[in-house]
């Protein structure tokens, strides 16, 4: 007996189709063999495809029918359709690439951090340390920054910054902000408020395992709230993580996030608003577990609280920046 | 063809335990679509599923065929109907097993709506994929049908409060892709284009996943730990062995996850229209979960 089985390729039209399903049936009809016809990268739809097969059926006697069966091979491996065409499309904006790092942001954060912990003055050679990067790049950020009058020189050995005169105004306009990786849920995916995506972020910044969830800390309104209850601020606008990635690091692999929500893919436009945003820290002194608290939320890792004024700043909280800020030095 | 209803999972849990005798109670496991419904009612539009059949698996196999008689009586008596979709009627003293029709029965007030279907766990040593084992009831001789791999899906199965207790999604998808390491392409005529078998089963396990990932950010840690425990437990031998296997059944369907996806839809994943593209997501990430064990 010839192979029953049958492979259609690029079918182009319903009537190819009835005629191979109508051979297969006359094919069974004197035997018990089992028979599949195999669609294999169709022109048409699979709904037409399906559509057809159940016009069809019922007209084929039931002891032969039920021997038979459809299969309709996916056709995302060949990279020809627009499905294949978007799958690699979000392949693609799951590594995020990153920019170099930001020396001015991260030169900021260590002052800001610094004025905060009550530390004072910084010396150069010190903040060189932290960020573990060479001279250079530092130094022409130290420059750039005190250029604009944020930054305060003591002697030329040491620097200073009032956490007060800050903005997001002026961190843009200075371009010291630090690079922000924001996300939003894509078209007919499921929305979670804020409030959800932080429940389920929870667990995911308690435990300890392998990948980026455990280079990450909870930032933003969640943490502020919570170390400065009388902080102006009701509700969580949206979730803020910071995650410590080390400088040679090029791509961020942002699969990860999808434990949040399955739906949420990389937001390109920094004006969008975005229910996830993700800030990333470069310096090496980051790297290090002890900037990632575990007490402000019950073994929750959070943020410096150098990163969580950024957070409040980023969105605008200007006046609740501050009152954190001032809370957190008493 | 009579479509599936929508069927909410909490009240047929209460249903049915309510006419399983007091002490044959611990002797039945829901599996399947209402199982997975019960265990994922927490999630929006998840409470009720798009089913017509409810499986319970009666165990231990020991006592699966006494078990079977006892409520098979039990449900006759309260006017419950045989329903037969193959038109496989009771048997007598000389049918063999594999023509014998498994018992489907239908409650006196939804004749032509939903339906009970008895299935036995496999006895020890069971290797082929389908067993039957024959039962005798007022109507004449039914068959269990036992599957393999049904200790896997039955392992640790959670108590309700009904008394009763369903299988766990992690050991349902385990059981599903362990089934088909070796993939079972017997098409299924109950369903448009009459897919083979394992389309829907290892399809099965994929959605159970998804709904795992949408009820839990940390679904992955559970999921791990009820496999681990499983293996252990009924394959301390040979775990290595049954971690291929489980990547093997779920490698079949990846050419054909339109196929899968579109099953799925119709069935534990219809409140939710999950996209293609997260069905294909929810794959890849099975895989390296199993790759995790």
């Amino acid at each position: 007996m010839t192979d029953p089985n049958r492979v259609l390729r690029n079918l182009r039209n319903t009537r190819d189709f009835r005629a191979e399903l109508l051979d297969i049936a006359a094919s069974l009809a004197d035997n018990a063999a089992y028979a599949a016809i195999h669609i294999d990268e169709p022109a048409i739809s699979e709904e037409t495809i399906r559509a057809e097969w159940d016009r069809l059926i019922v007209a084929v006697k039931p002891t032969i029918a039920k021997r038979m069966r459809l299969e309709l091979t996916s056709s995302n491996k060949k990279g020809k359709d627009a499905s294949a065409l978007s799958k690699a499309a979000a392949k693609a904006s799951r590594a995020i690439e990153l920019e170099r790092p930001n020396y001015r942001a991260e030169v900021l954060r260590l002052l800001i951090g610094a004025s905060f912990a009550n530390d004072g003055m910084w010396s150069v050679k010190n903040l060189i340390k932290k960020i573990g990067a060479s001279q250079t790049p530092v130094r022409q950020a130290l420059l750039d920054l005190k250029l604009s009058g944020l930054v305060q020189d003591w002697s030329g050995s040491h620097v200073d910054i009032a956490p007060e005169d800050l903005s997001a105004e002026s961190l843009a306009k200075l371009q010291a902000a630090p690079q922000t990786l924001r996300f939003r849920f894509e078209r007919g995916t499921p929305i979670r408020t804020p409030a959800a995506l932080l429940e389920r972020a929870l667990p995911l910044l308690r435990r300890h395992s392998e990948g980026i969830w455990n280079a990450m800390a909870l930032s933003g309104v969640a943490v502020a709230q919570a170390e400065v209850p009388v902080l102006d601020l009701v509700g969580i606008p949206r979730l803020d993580l910071v995650a410590f990635i080390p400088r040679h690091e090029k791509i961020f692999d942002a699969d990860a996030l999808r434990q949040l929500s399955d739906g949420l893919e990389y937001e390109t436009n920094l004006l969008a608003p975005a229910p996830v945003v993700v800030t990333l820290v470069r310096a090496e002194q980051a790297l290090q577990s002890d900037v990632r608290r575990a007490g402000v939320i019950d073994k929750v890792r959070c943020a410096a609280p150098i990163d969580v004024f950024l957070s409040l700043l980023d969105m605008n909280f200007r006046q609740q920046a501050y009152q954190y800020a001032k809370a957190i030095q008493q | 063809m009579t479509p599936p209803q929508i069927l909410d999972a909490t009240e047929l849990l209460r249903r049915i335990a309510a006419r399983v005798p007091l002490d044959l109670r611990t002797n039945v496991v829901i599996i399947g679509s209402i199982a997975t419904a019960w265990s994922f009612r927490d999630i929006s539009g998840t409470a009720t599923v798009a089913t017509k059949d409810i499986d319970l698996l009666l165990r231990p196999a020991v006592d699966a065929i006494a078990t079977a008689e006892t409520l098979a009586k039990q449900l006759f008596e309260m006017d419950w109907q045989p329903v037969y979709p193959n038109d496989r009627k009771p048997g007598t003293l000389d049918t063999p097993e594999e023509e014998l029709p498994a018992l489907r029965l239908s409650p006196p007030e939804e004749r032509d709506g939903w339906f009970v279907e008895l299935l036995g766990e496999p006895q020890a040593g069971q290797t082929a994929r389908r067993a039957w084992r024959r039962f005798d009831t007022p109507l004449g001789a039914f068959a269990l049908p036992c599957f393999r791999y049904m200790p896997v899906a039955i392992d640790g199965a959670a108590a309700t409060e009904y008394g009763i207790r369903t299988a766990q999604p992690a050991r349902m998808a385990l059981a599903h892709m362990l089934e088909h390491a070796d993939p079972d392409t017997t098409p299924i005529s109950g369903l448009s284009g009459n897919p083979a078998r394992f389309l829907k089963d290892v399809g099965r396990a994929i959605a159970l996943w998804w709904l795992a990932s949408e009820q839990s950010s940390v679904a992955d840690e559970a999921w791990l730990a009820q496999w681990r425990d499983t293996l252990a437990t009924l394959y301390p031998n040979s775990q290595a062995e049954m971690k291929a296997a489980a990547r093997s059944g779920l490698s079949s369907v990846g050419d054909y996850l339109p196929s899968a996806h579109a099953i799925a839809l119709n069935s534990v994943l219809a409140p939710h229209g999950t996209t293609l593209d997260a069905y294909r997501r929810a794959h890849a990430s099975l895989l390296k979960l199993i790759d995790q064990l």
